[in-house]
């Protein structure tokens, strides 16, 4: 039970990092601003 | 809502009541095949409802990422200017009739993968978006309130 537990809150961890990994690689939006 | 120095100037309409002071405009994160950017600033609202061009740019640098306050009122070697109605076609300030709800200016800003001598002097929006169709990578646009 406990190395299940142990298990799953790993796979968990990799997925999240899988996911931080692809947002951080998102090309970020052509922006204009203006200070009028 | 724009600042009034922002407003066209113009002795002979007394709508313009403005300083024709250019606005400061800034872009970032263009894609990376841009070769160089186009300005165009319309008022939907103007001519009651047929739409006003205030400021048609074109042919800057993809090294150019921002204009200063001020900076588009003159010719400058990173900029060609389009038609719009002023000497030079530099630009053009808000006018809207007084007493109105307030217009919106719609400033947009579009990254092209045309080399900044592509495109000659003195087009108009309408022959400067016909030049960029097939070379428009991407486009933000600003949107200024102004009414007085």
């Amino acid at each position: 039970m406990k190395i299940r537990i142990l298990t799953a809150a790993f796979l968990g961890a990799v997925l999240l990092a899988t996911a931080g990994q692809a947002a951080d690689t998102k090309p970020k939006p052509f922006t204009v601003t203006s200070s009028s | 809502m724009m600042a009034r120095k922002y407003a066209g100037k113009l002795a002979s309409n007394p709508n313009c009541v403005g300083d024709n002071v250019a606005p400061q405009l800034s872009w970032s994160n263009a894609p990376a095949a841009t070769n160089s950017f186009a300005i165009i600033m319309i008022d939907p609202d103007g001519s009651s409802g047929l739409g006003s061009v205030h400021w048609v740019a074109y042919d800057i640098p993809a090294t150019k990422t921002s204009l200063k306050e001020g900076e588009a009122n003159a010719t400058g070697p990173d900029i060609v200017y389009g038609d719009n109605g002023m000497p030079n076609g530099v630009y053009r300030g808000p006018c809207p009739p007084a007493g109105l709800r307030p217009h919106h200016y719609v400033i947009t800003v579009i990254a092209t993968d045309l080399a900044p001598a592509a495109l000659q002097p003195g087009l108009t929006r309408d022959a400067l978006l016909a030049a960029l169709k097939g070379h428009a990578l991407a486009s933000s646009s600003h949107i200024g309130r102004y009414a007085h």
